[in-house]
């Protein structure tokens, strides 16, 4: 349990600027620019903690929800690729999808 | 035949009020208040706050029992009032908002299970009842009714029935119409009956008679109150596997999607296409989305449920489909997180972007068709190019982009669910802004028809913009439709001036 802290709770760390309209203050926690956002909606100074109880309860819902779907979730087990850009289709994908409308189908023969 | 037109009813007859307050026999179960009418005046989709009042019941009942449904139907015959039925109020079209006041009748309290039958694998519930919560139960039991929409925490079965809704696992386990093995209705003149694809309360497939339970499945409160369901039950999945793949061409990935639904995966639950202004908004608002690489501007998401046995084979062949058309997986972190939130759609950010790159306030609209596959990439064009003529024009608009979910019950090929999702400025409606809404709303929903689509896959078409064209997308039909109704409810007692039924009366 961590002490209660006026200041510390009441004190916004200082914003990381993550995209245009994106900050960050508090680790995996994105916020809306407040420049942008302050404009049609009053904004409202929220403490440390209640922040982290609503990442820390939808975080908690999302994991019910799968245990609700179903006994076990599995992974692939795998990185992000992102990183890599973006991907080219496989030598043998070329063909596989028809790429037009079904009113016009592609001929069986011919080319 | 002559039906008496009903007028709009702002304020009930005392006397009719105190026979409602007779039939009920229960305090607090006939609300005449205004806070008691504005909060079932509406639904999440975009409203014209600036007539609010034009869109109040009458009076509001809470009844209990199939019995009372029918007195207050027979009595609002008699006194010629308007009947709108109400259950989560969660629908994206207008089915439950009253256009002519009267009188309505919130199901919430007929919320019971009334049996779990383990042997023929049947639930049978109230109108009243929630998805998750009766999932909640059935876990007890190891089933599962896999009825999931994007309002499943907060949706009620009688709303599912209304609107014949879409389920997000609905390729493996099938939607709605498919899971409701039979239903009590009351009918507009009060009578109580029992709809199946025959007869037999728990028979799921019949030869007998019409096919009644279609009739009345997507009724939208035009035909009846639906008062008790008996629901299909599946083993509870043992695995769940997501997987979601990024591309920098939409083609990608509208061919990837061709490649997982016709492979023959027998546990695949659903697959989901996100065009380049789904993935700009989520860039904008959602965590998973914010730190993606600009090349990305479309993704595929995909799901198997089954055996552990079936899920752990078939989702090695999934990663490979995924990639062949240049997917990137974008990791289990994602996979996992963002999958869970597929169930639980209305818990979006309801703030958009004006043109300016401000944030305002916005109220979501989701215009919803069926497409067959081979059209989405012409119709995503059209549907966007319209979106930006009414941004530009208007000013009070955003397009959150476009979804397109396999439609199909129990094969995910063929047609898709496609969504554009539309932020709203409600604060900024007048007339003349809430007249170009609807002329934005008809003509997306022209395209979809342009395109041999139907106007609606799970929402309805009962919303203005979208019910004129409902005689043109049924054809022939629309006329079987109209001798229906007149013959069914007489009086047009039942959410009368929905979806151009009132050409029923027209003589």
């Amino acid at each position: 349990m961590r002490k209660f802290s006026y200041e510390h709770e009441y004190t916004r760390p200082e914003a990381t600027r993550i995209s245009d309209g994106v900050i960050m203050r508090l680790d995996h926690v994105h916020e809306v620019d407040p420049d942008l956002m302050g404009h049609h909606f009053k904004q409202q100074v929220m403490p440390v903690w209640d922040t982290e109880r609503i990442v820390s309860s939808r975080n908690a819902h999302l994991d019910w929800m799968h245990a609700h779907f179903a006994d076990e979730t599995l992974v692939a087990g795998e990185e992000s690729e992102l990183d890599l850009g973006p991907g080219q289709p496989a030598g043998d994908a070329v063909d596989r999808g028809p790429e037009v409308p079904a009113n016009h189908p592609r001929p069986i023969f011919g080319d | 035949m002559t039906a008496a037109p009903v007028a709009p009813a702002p304020a009930l007859d005392p006397a009719v009020v105190a026979d409602l307050e007779a039939i009920m026999d229960e305090p607090g179960s006939v609300l005449t208040d205004i806070s008691s009418r504005v909060n079932r005046s509406r639904v999440p989709a975009p409203f014209p706050v600036h007539r609010w009042a034009e869109h109040l019941p009458s009076a509001v009942v809470l009844p209990r029992t199939a019995e009372q449904v029918s007195e207050i139907v027979k009595l609002a015959n008699r006194a010629r009032v308007p009947v709108v039925p109400r259950a989560g109020g969660t629908g994206l079209a207008d089915g439950a908002v009253p256009l002519r006041g009267g009188i309505l009748v919130d199901v919430k309290r007929m919320n019971q299970i009334h049996e779990i039958d383990m042997v023929d694998r049947t639930v049978t519930v109230g109108p009243g009842f929630n998805m998750m919560k009766l999932n909640e139960e059935l876990a007890k039991y190891s089933v599962f009714f896999p009825d999931t929409p994007a309002s499943y925490p907060c949706s009620l079965v009688g709303g599912r029935i209304a609107c014949s809704g879409f389920s997000l696992l609905g390729s493996r386990f099938g939607h709605t119409r498919d899971l409701v093995i039979s239903f009590e209705i009351v009918l507009p003149t009060g009578e109580i009956i029992r709809v199946g694809d025959g007869g037999g309360k728990k028979i799921r497939k019949s030869s007998t008679g019409y096919h009644l339970k279609h009739l009345f499945m997507g009724h939208q409160g035009t035909l009846g109150i639906v008062t008790e369901a008996t629901l299909e039950l599946v083993p509870k999945p043992e695995a769940e596997f997501a997987a979601f793949f990024a591309f920098d061409d939409y083609l990608q990935a509208h061919r990837t999607v061709h490649g997982i639904v016709t492979s023959g995966l027998s546990t695949l639950a659903g697959t989901v296409i996100f065009d380049e202004k789904k993935v700009e908004y989520l860039r904008r608002d959602d965590e998973a989305f914010i730190p993606m690489p600009p090349w990305v501007n479309s993704m595929v998401a995909t799901a198997l449920y089954g055996t552990k046995a079936e899920v752990s084979e078939a989702a090695k062949v999934l990663m490979d489909l995924g990639r062949r058309e240049g997917g990137r997986y974008t990791g289990d972190e994602m996979a996992v997180g963002d999958w869970a939130s597929r169930h639980d759609r209305y818990a979006n950010p309801l703030h958009g972007r004006l043109k300016d790159g401000t944030v305002a306030p916005m109220s979501w609209h989701c215009e919803d068709a069926s497409l067959n596959w081979s059209v989405l990439p012409q119709v995503r064009e059209e549907w966007s190019a319209i979106a930006d003529k009414y941004i530009d024009k208007y000013g009070i608009f955003d397009n959150w982009g476009m979804y397109c979910y396999t439609n199909a019950s129990y094969k995910p090929w063929g047609d898709y669910l496609a969504e554009i999702d539309i932020g709203i400025w409600e604060e900024q409606l007048n007339d003349e802004n809430w007249a170009g809404w609807v002329d934005f709303k008809t003509e997306i929903a022209k395209v979809s028809l342009k395109y041999g689509g139907s106007i609606s896959s799970c929402h309805g078409t009962t919303r203005v913009g979208d019910a004129q064209l409902v005689p043109e997308e049924m054809g022939g039909g629309w006329d079987v439709m109209l001798k229906i109704k007149r013959a069914l409810d007489p009086n047009n007692i039942m959410n009368p001036g929905k979806q151009m039924l009132d050409q029923a009366y027209d003589d």
